[in-house]
């Protein structure tokens, strides 16, 4: 059998032979855009997600994610970790559906714990190009709400910029900005505030010189900057 | 013999008559020589006839150009005779010399001008030359007026007489007449360029000096009079012995010299410049001022840029003042002073100029609400005068008082509130069991609903339903109960959603004499209050019940709450052989009935058997045991507070002049800090709904809008109720944002969207 008639042979078995779900799950799986997803061993894919799902159920949990970060020698709270899960689509931390598991290996073009070894270097330099890391903050926010909530706790988001902020794309004021968080502002963090510090990570000046308070930022980054002013005595 | 007839014709003269040109020369002598007799005032030998014919001929011989040549040169001639004899004269007389020589001059010129009558209507105008008369008038300007040795003489002369007269001195007026009416007559441009331009300059000279003279020993009244006297003098000067045309450009020069050039200086004069006069009420210098300053560019302006400064600072001080901010009404009633004694001003003084009314206006606006109490105060000045001040006004007065106060409620950017205080005091107006000033209070309404719409008066019109329909339910069930209950002391109190009422019983008998006046008030309408329940007497419980079933019965479905809190009673009390009417809120008769059964009681006990809660509690033990000369109980022991150990018993002992006494009342007072901060937090906390309400109201009819002007409809949109903060705007939109009303653009953080 030629790959491709492998690949829609796995998909329409999947859908148990149902022609247009096995179209829609080529798509999403990422088996349509990988570059040589063709030649991937789907089964062995599978394979892995069993050896880490729950006994009686059919997702990752905690205990199989810290397994699975074990075998890639990596930190659970390494940032290829986060970049893991990005691919893989998780609606939360710390668990892992298997539509998500497997369709991110296809996606990262990987069937094997060794490969996927392998191209860590690949992803973890992945963070620095633009529009990824645009795309993995943006999907940090909702990855790290716990489950049915629509917004982060503090800690939780302190904790998700200094990994991703603090490791990537330095930023001078990180420090005061999360010592503001917790001495003025103490609550949950909205998707708002979030999104919009990127951008006032990328536009504004650490002297704040182009900081224009009528420009419709979030009222906590309009307080930050009052707040940073006041301390260096401005 | 008749062969042939001979034609005759008679033909005209062939040959040419023409002028000898020798002849015409000894003509023009003889015109010459009369013209030099007519300039030597000879005229009188001379023939009209003759000259005239003779002129006459020259002209028509095609002698014209010779007979014009030899009139300019003999004019000129002549005139520059003149010229010489008038110059040898000096000062007046040179003057009276230079006129009676023009006055010839215009009749020498008359009669030429008759003579050559012909030429000027043939000769001239085919050739298109100055007419004679005219002729004369230009050889005078060039050869008199304009003699290098005649002109500047002439110009000094006449601008002497200016200064003189200026400083005070009588000068010759007809005789300067005639020398400017000369010039006039010559050309009004003559008059303009050899006179008026120099006129005007040294006009202008000496204005500027006279101002700074002026400037260093007048004070500011003194400048303006002796300023608006040079005006006018320099009218009448015009009219005396100047062109008309004059006036305009004289008075303008006056008026920039002594006016605008130094107006700044005089409206800031320290002792005596405008901020005195407004704070002395000097009417009639603040109109001359202003009548003055009028006629400039930007004199008006600065008038009322300092008049609105001095008001602003007035204001601040008067509402940042912490001894004039204490007492409400005081520190209204001198709010509504100042604005009476500046609308006085700019009613008498400034002519009821409406630019000036409206920089009053914003200036007060401006300083009212540097104090945040301003709405409460002013709630409670009405409240002060609805209450007592009315008696022994007339219905007209009332209006006037209350307008006065809408003119300051106008100025207020927090209205909301306003109309929470406002609600409060009414309601403890309402209640309180004193006859309402019903016309002024539903006047007032209407006031604020043409202020402000129907949204902010519709529960304050609530209340006073609430008021009237309690008042016929209580006929209804007083028929009802006629009969079963007797006269006795009546009381009145309120309840949320119900009716509160409360009676006292006399002291004497056992049977309850209970007069029981309920008010019934719709929970909405009223301010809120805490419920609060005690425990009645026994006597007055049963009356409540009887109420209560009556009411429910008429309207089922509804629910009664007795508000003990706000009622008062009437209790007959026996104090040995001596009886008093006391006037006690609720909690007092509770507490004063227990005593019907013993005479000594511990305030564990009374707390105990009264349910009262402790504050309320406290307090009105304290006005029935620790007021002087009202003291109904007697505390032992005899400390300053109401402590939880303390034992009371009925004073038998209690005198008082009177026949009726009253005890504690709960009428509207100032608040005090905490109850401040608790109403500013809760009226703030209710913008936030009103500002939500109005962004979504906003985005929902233009779907996609920037963020700035987003808080510029929104201010503009609640501007009758309060002045949102934009920081609050923000924050109310983020939270809508986050609530998925509005979204932001993905491209441009300014903009929003409005999700459906």
């Amino acid at each position: 059998m030629s790959t491709y008639e492998k690949i829609a042979t796995e998909c329409l078995k999947k859908t148990n032979w149902a022609l247009e779900p096995a179209i829609n799950h080529f798509y999403s799986s990422g088996l349509a855009t990988t570059p040589g997803a063709s030649s991937l061993n789907l089964k062995s894919i599978e394979d892995l997600y069993s050896s880490y799902k729950e006994k009686d159920g059919d997702t990752i949990q905690a205990e199989g994610v810290v397994r699975f970060c074990e075998d890639l020698d990596l930190d659970p709270s390494d940032i290829v970790m986060l970049i893991i899960s990005y691919y893989m689509g998780a609606a939360v931390m710390c668990e892992f559906s298997k539509e998500e598991f497997t369709g991110g290996m296809v996606k990262m073009g990987c069937d094997s714990l060794d490969k996927l070894k392998k191209k860590i270097p690949d992803l973890r330099s992945e963070i620095r190009n633009e529009e990824r890391f645009k795309d993995i903050y943006a999907f940090a926010y909702g990855f790290s709400c716990e489950k049915g909530q629509k917004c982060i706790q503090l800690d939780v988001a302190l904790g998700m910029w200094k990994l991703l902020i603090g490791e990537t794309k330095p930023w001078p004021l990180l420090e005061d900005w999360c010592e503001f968080l917790l001495k003025h502002h103490n609550r949950a963090i909205s998707k708002d505030t979030w999104v919009q510090l990127y951008d006032f990570i990328q536009t504004i000046k650490p002297d704040f010189s182009n900081f224009d308070e009528t420009a419709a930022w979030p009222y906590l980054l309009d307080e930050f900057v009052d707040h940073v002013k006041e301390k260096r005595g401005g | 013999m008749s062969k042939r007839v001979g034609q005759i014709k008679i033909e005209p003269f062939r040959h040419p008559v023409s002028m000898d040109p020798n002849y015409a020369e000894k003509t023009w002598s003889l015109l010459e020589n009369a013209i030099k007799e007519i300039h030597n005032q000879n005229a009188s030998g001379l023939s009209f006839e003759e000259l005239y014919r003779n002129a006459y001929n020259m002209v028509l011989h095609k002698y014209g150009e010779r007979l014009y040549r030899g009139l300019q040169q003999t004019l000129t001639d002549q005139l520059g005779v003149i010229a010489k004899k008038v110059e040898s004269f000096q000062g007046e007389p040179f003057l009276e010399e230079l006129k009676r020589r023009w006055d010839l001059h215009i009749k020498s010129s008359q009669m030429v001008r008759d003579i050559l009558m012909y030429m000027d209507r043939t000769f001239v105008t085919q050739q298109q030359k100055t007419p004679v008369y005219q002729l004369g008038l230009e050889l005078w300007r060039n050869t008199v007026v304009r003699n290098p040795n005649i002109k500047d003489r002439l110009h000094a002369i006449l601008l002497d007489f200016v200064l003189k007269e200026r400083n005070g001195e009588v000068v010759r007026k007809g005789l300067f007449k005639n020398i400017t009416q000369m010039l006039v007559d010559l050309g009004h441009a003559v008059y303009v360029e050899d006179f008026e331009v120099q006129f005007l300059k040294s006009s202008s000279d000496f204005y500027k000096k006279e101002a700074q003279e002026l400037l260093s020993t007048c004070s500011c009244h003194d400048y303006l009079v002796k300023a608006e006297k040079r005006l006018i003098e320099e009218v009448e000067r015009v009219k005396s012995y100047l062109d008309a045309s004059t006036e305009n450009k004289v008075t303008k020069v006056v008026e920039t010299e002594m006016i605008l050039n130094q107006m700044k200086t005089l409206v800031e004069m320290e002792n005596s410049g405008l901020v005195p006069m407004l704070r002395d009420d000097k009417y009639d210098d603040l109109s001359r001022m202003y009548q003055l300053l009028r006629r400039v560019e930007g004199g008006a302006a600065l008038i009322r840029t300092v008049m609105s400064d001095h008001i602003k600072e007035v204001g601040k001080q008067l509402v940042q003042d912490p001894e004039k901010t204490k007492d409400p009404v005081e520190y209204v009633q001198k709010l509504l002073d100042e604005r009476d004694k500046y609308d006085r001003i700019v009613t008498q003084a400034f002519n009821d100029d409406k630019t000036f009314r409206a920089a009053l206006n914003q200036a007060f606006e401006s300083f009212v609400n540097l104090n945040n109490r301003s709405p409460e105060y002013i709630s409670l000045f009405i409240d002060d005068q609805l209450r007592r001040g009315l008696k022994g006004m007339s219905d007209t007065d009332v209006e006037v008082v209350l307008d006065k106060v809408m003119c300051l409620f106008r100025y207020l950017q927090e209205k909301d509130f306003f109309e929470k205080y406002y609600k409060l005091h009414l309601s403890k107006r309402l209640l309180s069991g004193k006859p309402v000033a019903e016309e002024a209070e539903r006047g007032l309404l209407v006031k604020l609903k043409t202020e402000c719409g129907y949204q902010f008066t519709s529960k304050l019109e609530g209340m006073f339903t609430d008021i009237k329909t309690s008042r016929d339910m209580m006929m209804e069930f007083r028929a009802k109960m006629a009969g079963q209950v007797g006269a006795g002391a009546s009381t009145s109190s309120p309840s949320s959603s119900s009716a509160a009422a409360v009676a006292g019983p006399s002291h004497e008998t056992a049977a309850p004499n209970i007069d029981l006046q309920v008010q019934v008030l719709t929970t909405g309408s009223w301010p809120t209050q805490a419920a609060c329940c005690c425990n009645l007497p026994r006597e007055v419980e049963r009356c409540c019940e009887d109420f209560k079933d009556f009411y429910l019965g008429t309207h089922s479905g509804r629910k009664l709450t007795w508000q003990t809190n706000m009622g008062t009673a009437d209790l007959r009390v026996e104090f040995g052989t001596k009886r008093h009417e006391l006037n006690v809120s609720t909690y007092q008769m509770c507490i004063l009935m227990l005593f019907n059964d013993v005479d000594q009681l511990t305030y564990r006990e009374i707390a105990l058997a009264t349910e009262i809660p402790a504050a309320d509690l406290k307090r009105s033990l304290q006005s029935l045991a620790l007021i002087k000369g009202k003291n109904i109980l007697r505390k032992d022991p005899q400390s300053k507070d109401i402590s939880e150990t303390d034992i009371f018993c009925f004073n038998d002992k209690f005198t008082s002049k009177l026949f009726k006494v009253k005890v504690g009342t709960v009428t509207a007072q100032k608040e005090g800090e905490t109850e401040k901060q608790e109403t500013r937090q809760r009226v703030e906390g209710d913008r936030n709904p009103e500002i939500d309400a109005a962004i979504v109201r906003i985005m929902k009819s233009r779907k996609l809008l920037d963020h700035n002007n987003v808080v510029t409809e929104v201010t503009r949109q609640l501007a009758s109720r309060f002045l949102p903060n934009p920081a609050v705007i923000k924050k109310r939109i983020e939270s809508l944002i986050e609530r998925e009303f509005l979204e932001r653009d993905p491209d441009n953080r300014m903009m929003f969207r409005y999700l459906a």
